[in-house]
């Protein structure tokens, strides 16, 4: 079929519709459709991660993926880690660790590490950088952000003590 | 960078797949696309109509287990493979040549099926089917056929395929008994590959009952080392064998040179991971 495609895809809990080429990336889908500008475009050649998303739960790179085929999907972007303004744990313990100088590539190292998390809990430092290793930063040489996501694993483990 | 503009078709079972293959030459299936889509952006490659594989029925991905054989849909992720406990056990070097495709991302994303029909001869899943003399079913137009995979990559980029044809399944023998390794190395996880091996040797009191050594970004195809498999047979693997092995594998290659190592590097490299491979199996 030719011609533009309709594509339903939730994003962050919130649905959005639009008829769109097939060739749209999802990266532009949700940049430029769902107007939601945290999850970044660095290298667009698979490489650097800044674009990185979880589509129904997994991270994937969003400009190596096109939005006909993430029809009827759920996906969650940087933007749905934090609520009304306050910092979810991982993105407090980037700031308290200083995990980030420029910040271009903190949405993809942040949905990276929720990914790397949500299926380990307690990572060792290896696992966390091989975690993110496909995740490019210019800046911090990885050390910051490493201590962050571990320090992040402690907190999280500590909070889900005090519930049970 | 944005693909050239192409028709998109989705085709919900295998035979209406199959028909719109036949029916439009130029179609070419997409399934995790992280190949694919790379080529498309940067303009190698302009399909002008692509056929999503994704809403195909018969192709929900599985790992399953008849017997002695192992089966594993085209659209299975490398993830998938890599986390397949029934895989770790019984076929522990397809295991970790997964885990080692490039990154997390890529491997959530990216499947056996796209990954071996691209025909690269730098994938480290076509190494480790190789070492573990894997059947490929493909279906077309025509039918179901299967193709063994020494039999699968004709070229560089060239495959066994017909145009109409999709891969559908890979079956390889579970042989939790044999020695296995895959060995890779490159610059870093993601960058392409200076050279790597998928070992696959069964041994009998030291000695070697069977070999199948495979070699990537060798040539213009994954190879098998053939001569030096046959030369350990029946051989124990002491250090000389094994030199001897190794050398006897990478004499007559002719690996390309590119910005990640020259032809002679790559096959100084791929005689060493032969040698430790093979090293690690004894003592």
């Amino acid at each position: 079929m030719s011609g533009k495609q309709l594509v339903n895809i939730e994003i962050n809990g919130k649905k959005y519709s639009a008829e769109v080429e097939p060739r749209l990336l999802l990266v532009d889908f949700i940049r430029d459709t769902a107007k939601l500008k945290g999850t970044h475009i660095g290298c667009d050649t698979t490489s650097c991660g800044a674009c990185t998303i979880l589509l129904d739960g997994k991270s994937i790179k969003s400009c190596t993926m096109f939005a006909v085929e993430a029809d009827g999907s759920k996906i969650s972007t940087v933007e749905s880690l934090a609520t009304d303004g306050k910092l979810n744990i991982l993105q407090n313990a980037f700031w308290e660790h200083h995990a980030l100088q420029c910040g271009y590539c903190t949405p993809g190292m942040l949905m990276s590490s929720t990914f790397l998390l949500s299926r380990n809990p307690d990572p060792t430092e290896e696992e966390i950088r091989e975690g993110i290793a496909g995740n490019i930063c210019r800046c911090t040489g990885y050390i910051n952000i490493i201590k962050a996501v571990k320090d992040a694993a402690l907190v999280m483990s500590a909070e889900t003590g005090k519930e049970k | 960078m944005r693909p050239r503009p192409f028709d998109f078709y989705q085709p919900t079972s295998i035979k209406e797949a199959s028909e719109i293959l036949h029916s439009h030459e130029d179609a070419k299936p997409l399934a995790g696309g992280q190949s694919l889509i790379p080529m498309m952006k940067l303009r190698i490659f302009s399909p002008s109509e692509i056929m999503s594989l994704a809403k195909i029925k018969e192709m929900k991905p599985y790992i399953s287990e008849t017997g002695q054989i192992l089966k594993i849909g085209a659209m299975a992720t490398h993830d998938m493979i890599h986390r397949s406990d029934v895989l770790r056990n019984a076929v522990p070097v397809l295991s970790e040549a997964a885990g080692e495709i490039a990154d997390q991302q890529i491997r959530n994303r990216g499947t056996i099926g796209g990954n071996i029909a691209h025909g690269d001869p730098s994938t480290n899943l076509s190494a480790a089917l190789l070492a573990l003399d894997a059947e490929i079913e493909v279906q077309g137009i025509e039918g179901t056929r299967i193709i063994p995979i020494d039999e699968f990559f004709l070229d560089l980029f060239t495959t066994a395929l017909d145009h109409g044809e999709i891969i559908t399944e890979f079956r390889v023998k579970a042989s939790p008994h044999t020695k296995q390794k895959f060995m890779k190395v490159a610059k870093s996880d993601t960058a392409f590959p200076m050279a790597f091996v998928a070992l696959n040797v069964g041994l009998s009191e030291g000695f070697v009952e069977n070999a199948r050594i495979a070699l990537g970004v060798a040539g213009p195809t994954p190879l098998r080392a053939l001569e030096a498999e046959k030369f350990l047979l029946k051989k124990r693997l002491d250090s000389e064998v094994i030199t001897k092995a190794a050398q006897i594998a990478t004499k007559d290659l002719e690996p390309p040179s590119d910005v990640h190592a020259s032809e002679e590097y790559r096959k100084q490299l791929l005689s060493t991971l032969i040698k430790r491979g093979l090293s690690s199996f004894v003592g």
